[in-house]
């Protein structure tokens, strides 16, 4: 496969353990069964963005000097600023955990494939919503990206994370962002669990060849089914709902889950590390396949229930503030907002 | 089966269970199936659907068990009642034409078509899920639980939904209406996914997806301010019994009328102890005892045997379809607005 020839000279060039190589792992822990090892709490925080920024052209990978100016200037932002005036505020950088550390090897991109470390073309007619964080950006829903919206009429008008039915980084496949950016991997002879500790979510990978799900059946989190090659964890995933799609980032998506198949591997590079890659074969949304490469650190710490829906009072608010808007522009007179109160027509 | 608890210890010893669980180890089966490490495998989906119901009957006070004929013939009734109200003409409305509604025009609920409480009563025909108190029946509540119980009773008579604060965790999709912790039959979806590694057990419910992984390795608890929906479980092995303790819950959590538990919260200091048996090939005995002195005046243990199914576990998407709770809501505002004259 030339798609396998080209990750694997770009590999070569810029990560020091290659996934989805041949050989067997040296020293690597195993089970009782004898697969390899891969359990324990991993940690994917990282600041190299999925895509190569524009700025650094075809260089493939960071000197030392720029790997220590950005892994400097992360450390010098982890502060708790208070908003600037007249903003409510979001959340700011001490409650946000991208770590601070680009990822081992200084790749400017997670992005290995193509070499360029962008994105492939889309094809012609493919729907691409992107969102931004200053204001909404109008779409048809429905929306796909994690997080933003495109209105505020009713919930199906924000990203998927916002409404708490997805994690923004817990994919699949997985996306370093904003916090929580914890997987725990639990192995048996025949299946695979990965727990993401953002929104607390479960995909269980039978490991036994048994079918896909009938292409009919679609979940959010699809239908997940793994193998062993060698000594890498293969998972492959299909049967996503039409609601989901692909995004670099949590505020971009593009096309829909329908032809969507997701390739993952995982690989244990020593004992604190995890590589962690995975291949996108799109071909409704893009013109090529392309892979990623997240090698992911063992975290000594365990994860905590994270009951996203529980406390997602931003949801609610945002939706109600536009309503209280609505109101005073229809110049309605108005009992003030409790909780729990509906919109009014 | 025997049971591996001498019931009356228990009973008798409430407060010593707070230090320990006071069980003995189970012996070791030797027909059980085992881990690659040697531990009994519990790993399959379980099915725990039962018409026999957690607490006995009054009609069968002083009765422990169903004779077989008794146990045939409630399964029967079960089986004709499915199939006479599956086979009921549609209650349509007049207005829209599309919506089931009963005879005195509320809205429909789910029918016998969506609830799957199965048709069996347990193996044992035992006439309650509880097994201890020996009455088959909840023990009595506190004197402090029983006005909690009636302060919540009043609220909601008062407040039925002035916000979804005011509907259950189970309406409001925090927790699975059946899927606990602990574990009590209700509605559908009522399966169990066990997985296993060497230092952690995964106990997966359809309802609600959720999943806790308990680890194994004797770690300690977590700070008592850290509280959660699901508790905080430690597990051990004694003998072939998988034993799973959990405390941290969520205070007052207030999830569903048809688990005890659910409809009447419980307090800060609840210890949930599990116990989970291989039998065989073919069933898993769940068995739970609930210490929460601050709410019960004694601990109670419930047993329920579970069946293994060979049905894959689906995606239970809760929070997304969940549109019962805002049409509630706007029901109430409805109501309100109508009241007031508007």
């Amino acid at each position: 496969m030339s798609l396998r020839t080209a990750v694997c000279a770009s590999l070569l060039i810029a990560s020091p353990a290659p996934a989805g190589a041949q050989p067997p792992v040296p020293d690597v822990a195993r089970t009782p069964w004898g697969d390899p090892d891969l359990q324990a709490v991993w940690d994917y925080r990282t600041l190299t963005p999925v895509e190569r920024p524009e700025r650094f052209g075809d260089k493939a990978v960071l000197t030392d000097e720029e790997v220590a100016e950005i892994e400097a200037e992360a450390v010098r932002n982890d502060v708790d600023r208070p908003p600037p005036p007249g903003s409510v505020g979001g959340y700011n950088r001490f409650w946000l955990d991208f770590g601070t550390n680009v990822v081992a090897g200084g790749r400017t991109s997670l992005i290995v494939d193509p070499p360029d470390g962008r994105l492939p073309a889309r094809r012609p007619g493919v729907v691409e919503q992107e969102a931004s964080f200053r204001e909404d950006v109008p779409a048809e829903r429905p929306i796909r990206y994690r997080s933003g919206g495109a209105g505020v009429d009713g919930p199906e008008d924000r990203g998927l994370s916002e409404r708490c039915i997805v994690g923004n980084n817990a994919g699949p496949p997985m996306l370093p962002d904003a916090y929580n950016n914890n997987v725990q991997i639990f192995q048996t002879p025949a299946y695979v669990v990965l727990l993401n500790e953002m929104i607390n979510d479960a995909r269980i990978v039978p490991l036994d060849g048994r079918q896909h799900l009938p292409d009919r059946i679609r979940q959010w989190l699809g239908d997940s089914r793994g193998r062993w090659e060698g000594d890498t964890l293969v998972v492959e995933t299909r049967n996503f709902v039409n609601e989901v799609a692909y995004g670099s980032n949590i505020r971009t998506a593009y096309g829909a889950g329908d032809a969507l198949h997701l390739t993952e591997r995982f690989r244990r590079a020593g004992a604190d590390m995890l590589h962690y890659e995975y291949t996108v074969d799109d071909p409704l949304t893009f013109t090529r396949p392309f892979t990623a490469a997240l090698p992911m650190r063992r975290l000594d710490g365990h994860l905590f229930e994270y009951a996203c829906h529980e406390g997602n009072y931003g949801l609610y608010n945002q939706l109600s503030g536009a309503r209280a808007a609505d109101r005073a522009a229809a110049g309605a007179r108005q009992a003030p907002d409790e909780p729990g109160q509906e919109k009014e027509q | 089966m025997s049971r591996r608890i001498p019931l009356s210890v228990l009973a008798a010893a409430a407060l010593a269970a707070w230090a320990s669980s006071g069980a003995a180890p189970a012996a070791g089966q030797s027909d059980v199936p085992r881990t690659a490490w040697g531990a009994p495998d519990l790993q399959g989906v379980w099915d725990f659907r039962t018409i026999t119901p957690l607490e006995r009957p009054a009609e069968l006070a002083g009765r422990e068990f169903l004779t077989e004929e008794e146990a045939a013939r409630l399964e029967q009734e079960v089986v004709d009642r499915d199939a006479r109200l599956l086979n009921r003409p549609p209650e349509r409305a007049t207005a829209g034409g599309s919506v089931d509604r009963r005879a005195d025009g509320s809205p429909g609920f789910y029918n016998n078509f969506w609830l799957d409480g199965g048709t069996r009563t347990i193996g044992t025909r035992r006439t309650s899920l509880i097994v201890d108190p020996q009455d088959g029946r909840l023990p009595a509540l506190t004197a402090a639980a029983q006005q909690r119980a009636a302060r919540t009773r009043a609220h909601r008579r008062r407040h039925p939904a002035d916000s979804w604060l005011d509907l259950d965790a189970g309406d409001r999709c925090l927790l699975g209406l059946n899927a606990g912790p602990p574990i009590v039959p209700a509605a559908y979806n009522q399966n169990l996914q066990v997985f296993q590694t060497s230092e952690h057990v995964m106990l997966l419910t359809e309802m609600v997806h959720t999943v806790r992984a308990v680890p194994l390795d004797g770690r300690p608890r977590l700070d008592t301010d850290i509280r959660q929906w699901s508790g905080d479980a430690r597990g051990r092995w004694e003998g072939d019994t998988l034993v799973v303790e959990t405390t941290n819950f969520v205070p007052g959590r207030w999830w569903t009328s048809s688990n005890p538990l659910g409809a009447l919260g419980s307090s800060a200091n609840l210890r949930l102890v599990e116990r989970l048996t291989r039998i065989g090939t073919d069933t898993l005995e769940y068995e739970f005892t609930v210490h929460d002195p601050a709410t019960w005046t004694r601990p109670w243990t419930v047993s329920i045997p579970m069946r293994r199914s060979d049905q894959p576990l689906y995606e239970y998407a809760c929070h997304e379809g969940n549109y019962s709770l805002p049409n509630i809501l706007a029901g109430e505002r409805a109501a309100e607005r109508a009241a007031a004259g508007r």
